[in-house]
């Protein structure tokens, strides 16, 4: 058996070994070309802090963005979709039935008489 | 007879009845210590899976197995004076039935591991065990049996087993809620399903699976029954928009039983597959029906992924996201069904859509498994579920961090992880179907790992927070049921053609497949 | 100090304003513009002391701004030459003897280079700016 046979998906190929392997050699290539830099900063001092123009860096507790601020503007620019969808995940249980039930009609008339 | 031989040939049985013994022998143990019960649940489980894995080599070395309960041997499904029906209890375990007892196995054995300790806090572990193992024995009956009502007496078990789970942790209500809305809803599902098992007994005077896709006429009824069953399977693997239970349940529940939980949800999917299938295949409209599935996963892809972004509870996120990634299963599977009846199309792309389909399965199991985990391990650190709350976790709990990275890159399908392969195969295969699902896959993808990056950062990245400065690790079981997740993770992604090979085609070609079905249980006659 | 040939091929400055009027901020800007270009010689302004090579100080240092000013030097990684525009950060310029400032520049920083003027001429600035190459040659042929 080989181990290494790529994927054919009817339409291309995914040969992950040899991804790794080009994966492997960039990874390579990026290495060198980062160890001609320079390594003259000073661990410990102001060259290893964060530059916030100027300003001293606050507490470690008040830099972390917290999840709810992230991902505002997708969510923003899909106001209308998700003010339809969300209210329609009520957490009654009724509604998940009648959501259920009516699923199940719907396919009732398209297999049943439509086809 | 030695026990080696008798191992073999009961193999299908004991994968059913040995978590069945343990679980219920499970309380008595429990009363003479901790350590005792911990190790008969965990070797039941290891025999268990030891066992599944038996049975699996066999089904996809020799074909499929057939085990007649009760009969003087457990090929002889139909008996002599039974006038051609096959009247005894069958279990059928074909390739695709073994493909699900492994994937219950390794995702069993592993988050088993991983309750022995993060449960460990509890108490009445003996129920929780107890109940553990009976979901187990209901996921194996589910997807071993061959014989319709015996399904849904596992589906019952699992249904009923899942709940008390889910409401274990009682949390101020909050949990019994959530199991409460999931008991019911499986229960208004069993009905139906016990309702087109009524019909089909009623028109065909059979409840063998086999027996009731030879004699399949495709009548009124039958359509009624199908559509029972499409919908009751569908809701119960939580395709939108009957998906609503899933959030509530996969939240409230612990997190090891979620990640079991996935599974029990796939063990449905199954029973979905096995129903278009098997008992009906080209009998039915495929077309019809099979546009019916590609659209309740696309619906699932696109509405899960989405609710999925703006939550703030981690496990809600996760169980979008399963929502999400079921749709994948069900538009390849679905276009594999849509184009069944024409053989071009099939070897064209169908079969390959099938197999990207059913792949994905696998793969879901084990990342979603691990996603679980992890954030039960974060849970079990920190007690609290809220993403705003986290923070700068990664100082301290750099393995989970590291199990969560290697989790959330193979939902997001990132090569080289194994869910890039599965959903390549669904892409490209669904591609020259149908462009725009095609596509309408792909932009999920990407959400999904929008979504992932989310909460990678608002979890372990920024600077530590003072309130957790004395987090540590999760506890070595805990790892060690991650990290035997995600070492297949990376196994399958690196190498995914041998396992197409071995068991996934295989698993499409005993779905696709119904004369040979049938020929297996009732071809002795 | 140890000078790297990375160094001497391109100087990458951070301008930074300690108080000024924005008289000097404007002649940089227009050293900066295609009529000098000093781009062509690897000469150009960045966003982040981290990046720079030399620091553009304007400006005579208010007692606010002192304590930015040592921190934006101190961020500026090694070696690094300090460049002072104007009358202001000289002297004092209009504010000398004034009870809000802790300057003039080199009174905070150590300076490398002066550049007079209120505002000094963008050639003045360019000429400043070889006086500091000049002045990077002796250092290295002194290694």
């Amino acid at each position: 058996m080989d181990l290494t046979a790529p994927v054919l998906t009817g339409y291309g190929m995914w040969a992950p070994v040899a991804w790794l392997a080009a994966f492997v050699a960039a990874t390579i290539v990026v290495y060198l070309l980062w160890k001609t830099g320079e390594s003259s900063y000073k661990k410990g001092t102001e060259q290893g802090r964060p530059y916030l123009s100027g300003n001293a860096e606050p507490e470690k507790g008040a830099v972390h963005i917290r999840a709810s601020n992230l991902y505002w503007g997708f969510l923003q620019a899909l106001k209308g979709y998700y003010d339809a969808i969300v209210p329609l995940h009520t957490g009654i249980l009724t509604d998940y039935m009648i959501w259920f039930v009516a699923v199940t009609a719907v396919l009732l008339v398209i297999v049943g008489v439509l086809s | 007879m030695t026990l080696a031989d008798f191992i073999v040939t009961n193999s299908p049985a004991l994968v059913v009845a040995i978590p069945l013994f343990a679980a219920f022998t499970c309380p008595a143990i429990g009363r003479i210590s901790a350590v005792a019960r911990n190790l008969w649940v965990m070797g039941a489980m290891v025999v268990t899976a030891a066992v599944a894995f038996i049975l699996a080599f066999r089904v996809f070395s020799t074909g499929t197995v057939i085990y007649v309960f009760g009969a003087a041997a457990t090929h002889l499904a139909v008996p002599l004076d039974s006038g051609g029906i096959p009247i005894r209890i069958i279990f059928t375990v074909d390739a695709m039935s073994a493909f699900m007892e492994i994937i219950c196995a390794i995702v069993g054995t592993s988050v088993l591991l991983y309750s022995l300790s993060s449960e460990s806090k509890n108490t009445s572990l003996e129920g929780y065990y107890a109940l553990f193992l009976l979901m187990i024995t209901g996921v194996f009956g589910m997807v071993s049996t061959g014989d319709f009502f015996n399904f849904f007496v596992f589906l019952e078990i699992l249904s009923l087993a899942s709940a008390g789970l889910i409401a274990y942790r009682i949390d101020g209500g909050l949990a019994v809620e959530a199991a409460l809305k999931y008991f019911i809803l499986s229960t208004l599902g069993a009905i139906f399903v016990l309702f087109a098992i009524g019909i089909y007994y009623g028109q065909y005077d059979a409840l063998n699976i086999a027996m009731i896709a030879q004699r399949m006429q495709f009548t009124m009824l039958d359509k009624i029954a199908l559509v029972l069953l499409v919908a009751a399977l569908a809701m119960k693997c939580g395709a939108v928009p009957m998906h609503f239970w899933t959030p509530d349940a996969y939240s409230m529940a612990p997190s090891s039983v979620t990640a079991f939980l996935v599974v029990a949800s796939q063990a449905s999917l199954y029973g979905l597959f096995r129903v278009v299938f098997t008992m009906y295949n080209i009998t039915m409209n495929c077309v019809t029906v099979g546009w019916i599935i590609i659209i309740l996963g696309v619906l699932s892809m696109v509405v899960g992924v989405t609710m999925a972004i703006p939550q703030k509870d981690i496990k809600r996120l996760m169980a979008y996201h399963a929502v999400s990634q079921t749709g994948y299963m069900l538009l390849g599977v679905g276009v594999g069904l849509a184009v069944l009846g024409n053989a071009t199309l099939t070897s064209a792309f169908g079969f390959m859509a099938m197999e990207g389909g059913i792949f994905h399965i696998f793969n879901h199991a084990m990342y979603k498994g691990l996603l679980f985990l992890t954030a039960g391990a974060i849970f079990y650190r920190i007690g609290t579920r809220d993403l705003n709350k986290m923070g700068g976790l990664g100082h301290t709990m750099k393995y989970t961090m590291i199990f969560f990275i290697i989790g959330a890159l193979a939902i997001a399908g990132i090569p080289p992880f194994n869910g890039f392969a599965s959903k390549l195969m669904i892409y490209e295969s669904v591609y020259l179907f149908n462009p725009i699902l095609a596509i309408i896959a792909m932009v999920v993808s990407i959400l999904t790992l929008a979504s992932f990056v989310k909460v990678f950062h608002s979890v372990f990245m920024g600077p530590q927070l003072p309130e957790y400065a004395d987090v540590k690790e999760a506890p070595l079981p805990m790892l060690i049921g991650m990290g035997i997740l995600a070492a297949l993770v990376i196994l399958f992604g690196l190498f995914p053609q041998p396992v197409v090979d071995m068991l996934v085609s295989p698993a499409a070609h005993a779905l696709a497949d119904q004369s040979g079905y049938i020929a297996s249980v009732l071809g002795g006659t | 100090m140890k000078l790297t040939k990375s160094f001497n091929r391109s100087l990458w400055v951070f301008h930074l304003n300690s108080g000024s009027c924005n008289g000097c901020e404007i002649e940089i800007v227009a050293t900066i513009t295609p009529r000098y270009d000093p781009e062509r010689f690897g000469i150009k302004l960045v966003g982040s002391p981290k990046h720079a090579d030399v620091l553009l100080v304007t400006g005579p240092v208010t007692k606010k701004m002192a304590p930015k000013v040592r921190r934006v030097y101190e961020q500026v990684p090694d070696p690094k030459l300090v460049m002072c525009i104007g009358s202001c950060g000289q002297s004092g310029g209009v504010f000398y003897d004034s009870y809000n400032l802790d300057g003039p520049i080199d009174q905070v920083l150590p300076v490398d280079v002066y550049v007079p003027g209120c505002p000094p001429r963008p050639e003045a600035i360019i000429y400043g700016v070889v006086k500091a190459l000049e002045k990077l040659e002796r250092l290295e042929a002194a290694q």
